[in-house]
């Protein structure tokens, strides 16, 4: 209860107020502008972040984030075009439900869709994060080994399209996160005579170059024409909204369960669950036929649109429970906590309780915030919308410079962002995923770390690995995940063979 | 939410893209395996250093060459373009983004950061059409933002050249 007190007493510190505020207004424009993504808006908040005590820090990427995923839905709605990849899902329900004049209530829908998937992921975290803690603190070198190469295992297999080229983006980030000093010998690994890459490549110029210049690369080599926006007529949003919740509330119940569940899987963020949310309805709908068509439908609105925002808050369990991020946006915060000195595990939730609270009330706060703030965003969203790309994109560029060379006041750390933010890039141009390629810079030192630990004390007997009760249990989930595809790949074939003969 | 790398397009690119990354990664990976066995092995002789990005190199070489068998196996695909869109145009505005960063990287000791970010913002801005007015007072208010808060705010030494 003192805990709480004292998180409570936190929350009414003016500067984390003031940051909290700064990051709403931040998350719904970036947000809301096309093809800028909130993982992009987390990587240029960092090196502001980078300056301060891990609550507000924290609080800041949080309420950024619930902002920018419903501000992701305005383009949606007014132009056909998704603000953040979270709203892609069902952006062809929400502009034809506008074409149709219903603009006002579809994005009434996904406001508080987003409010009430917030809240429900952040009650989720509440609960399962500290029951996940308990267990995990069982868990030695051998456990947080098997945890991490779970956490890799999952980002690939879930990859979207070929999982050959998820693993070859998730070896890619491995491979990166061995640059430096080596954890067994202290011996210095492709550092080619550099000092300055003796400390390895620093995650945060990595997260700006990977996420926030090669956009800007994709923004300018494709620029959109002029875009019509729609208008929207916003009386009695609120009565509208709250009756078709009310008839679809099977969709807001799925559409929670679907985005908690996603969201905790590392690699997996609310994108995937907003797509998984919106086929699962569809299927599940009498009205599935109208899905995307005619006038659209706001059945997948009411259901993507609160796992999008589910996901976003179950993906702090894995985060903080075993250092291992739900989605590329806790892979983000997770770098800027480790080099705040934080270490997510589950003896966080022993030794800095009033920290967790804190992060839990936040959440809730932060969703109850975007009601009105949200509310404005729309009123305002055809004025957010005319922002020129040509004028935003160079001032994108100027804070990815300056918020690398920030963190450590070095030009190495600019050189780092403009390398990765090419092969960002070129990966993605040529099909490979780069969410696995976070994941493996900030797990593979926890997997080499572990590993070699594990092996030295006991003098290279692997056989722990596999005997210990744990460590079995979280083998076979491992190769549970892997042959998953499998499996399915199978029933799908029995299925179609079952269904031709 | 986020998450966008996850949403990129990982299907539908031409098989010559799956070719070239294939073998690119399996170059790199062997590259890898190869260097690390210079590495030094722990006083007992057993792996140290080289063997983690031993193991990850191996399985670059691994996915590398799969990923080159299904491009050539899968040659008949219908897809996509990715340059599908993109003008000459396109590539030089994509040029002058890097352009920027790199003559930040050459001109910010010597110029300053004010001086340096200022002009290339505007010289960024007005390849990118900017009417010039707009983008001078663009350019201008971006530098004197960061100035601002990085610099005055969060306290970040940034360059001050011949200025300074």
């Amino acid at each position: 209860m003192t805990d709480l007190a004292t998180a409570l007493g936190m929350l009414a510190d003016p500067t984390l107020i003031i940051v909290v505020l700064a990051s709403a207004v931040y998350g719904l424009f970036i947000g809301a502008i096309p093809g800028l993504s909130a993982t992009l808006a987390t990587a240029l908040l960092v090196p502001f972040v980078f300056f301060l005590d891990p609550l507000p820090a924290m609080a800041a990427v949080i309420t950024m984030s619930a902002m920018a995923i419903f501000a992701g839905d305005l383009p949606s709605a007014l132009v056909r075009m998704p603000g953040t990849p979270a709203s892609a899902a069902y952006t062809e329900d929400a502009y034809l439900q506008t074409r149709a004049g219903h603009g006002a209530r579809a994005l009434g829908v996904a406001l508080l869709g987003s409010v009430i998937g917030g809240i429900v992921g952040a009650v989720v975290l509440m609960v399962a994060a500290p029951l996940l803690a308990e267990f995990a603190l069982q868990f030695t070198s051998y456990e947080y080994f098997w945890v991490a190469v779970l956490g890799l295992t999952a980002s690939v297999v879930i990859s979207e399209g070929s999982q050959v080229k998820g693993a070859i983006s998730l070896l890619i980030g491995l491979l990166l996160a061995t640059v430096g000093i080596d954890i067994a010998l202290g011996y210095a690994r492709f550092t080619f005579g550099s000092t300055d890459l003796l400390q390895g490549i620093s995650f945060i110029p990595a997260m700006i170059g990977l996420f926030g210049l090669s956009e800007v690369l994709r923004g300018v080599l494709r620029p959109g024409g002029p875009v019509h926006v729609a208008r929207l007529r916003t009386q009695g949003m609120f009565r509208e909204t709250l009756h078709t919740l009310r008839r679809y509330w099977r969709g807001v119940v799925s559409g929670n369960a679907i985005g908690s569940v996603i969201g905790a899987l590392p690699g997996a963020g609310g994108d995937i669950a907003a797509w998984v949310s919106y086929a699962a309805t569809k299927n599940a709908s009498k009205e599935g036929h109208l899905f995307g068509k005619g006038e659209g439908h706001v059945e997948p609105i009411v259901s993507a649109g609160s796992a999008n925002n589910a996901a976003l808050a179950s993906a702090y369990v894995p985060t903080l429970v075993f250092g291992i991020p739900g989605d590329t946006i806790t892979a983000i915060l997770l770098g800027v906590l480790l080099v705040k000195g934080v270490q997510p595990g589950p003896e966080l939730f022993n030794t800095d309780a009033p920290l967790l609270y804190g992060i839990y009330l936040i959440f809730i706060l932060a969703n109850l915030l975007l009601i009105p703030l949200g509310y404005l965003a729309i009123k305002g969203s055809s004025w957010l919308l005319r922002v020129p790309t040509s004028v935003l994109m160079p001032v994108i560029v100027a804070f990815c410079v300056v918020g690398s060379f920030s963190i450590n006041n070095g030009y190495l750390e600019i050189v780092i962002m403009l390398v990765l933010g090419v092969l960002g890039y070129l990966l993605e141009r040529s099909g490979f995923p780069l969410a696995p390629v976070v994941l493996g810079l900030v797990l593979g030192p926890i997997v080499e770390k572990n590993f070699m630990q594990s092996v030295i004390k006991t003098n290279w007997d692997l056989s722990q690995f596999l005997t210990r009760p744990i460590s079995a249990v979280l083998v076979a989930l491992t190769v549970l995940v892997l042959v998953y595809p499998l499996l399915r790949g199978l029933v799908r074939r029995r299925s179609a063979v079952d269904a031709s003969g | 939410m986020t998450v966008e790398p996850t949403s990129a397009p990982t299907t539908g690119v031409p098989w010559r893209h799956d070719l070239v990354g294939g073998l690119l990664a399996a170059a790199l990976g062997a590259a890898v395996v190869l260097h690390v066995r210079t590495f030094p092995e722990l006083p007992d002789g057993q792996p140290g250093p080289a063997l983690f990005p031993g193991i990850v190199g191996s399985l670059l070489v691994l996915f590398g060459l799969v990923l080159v068998v299904r491009g050539a196996l899968d040659r008949n695909r219908v897809s996509a373009d990715p340059d599908a869109g993109v003008t000459v145009q396109g590539r030089l505005r994509a040029l002058a983004v890097l352009g920027l960063v790199v003559g930040y990287l050459l001109l910010a000791e010597t110029l300053g950061f004010a001086l340096t970010m200022g002009v290339l913002l505007f010289l960024l801005m007005w390849l990118l059409g900017v009417r010039p007015l707009v983008a001078v007072l663009a350019a201008a208010a971006t530098t004197g933002f960061i100035l601002l808060v990085f610099g005055e705010l969060l306290l970040v030494p940034l360059p001050q050249g011949f200025l300074g």
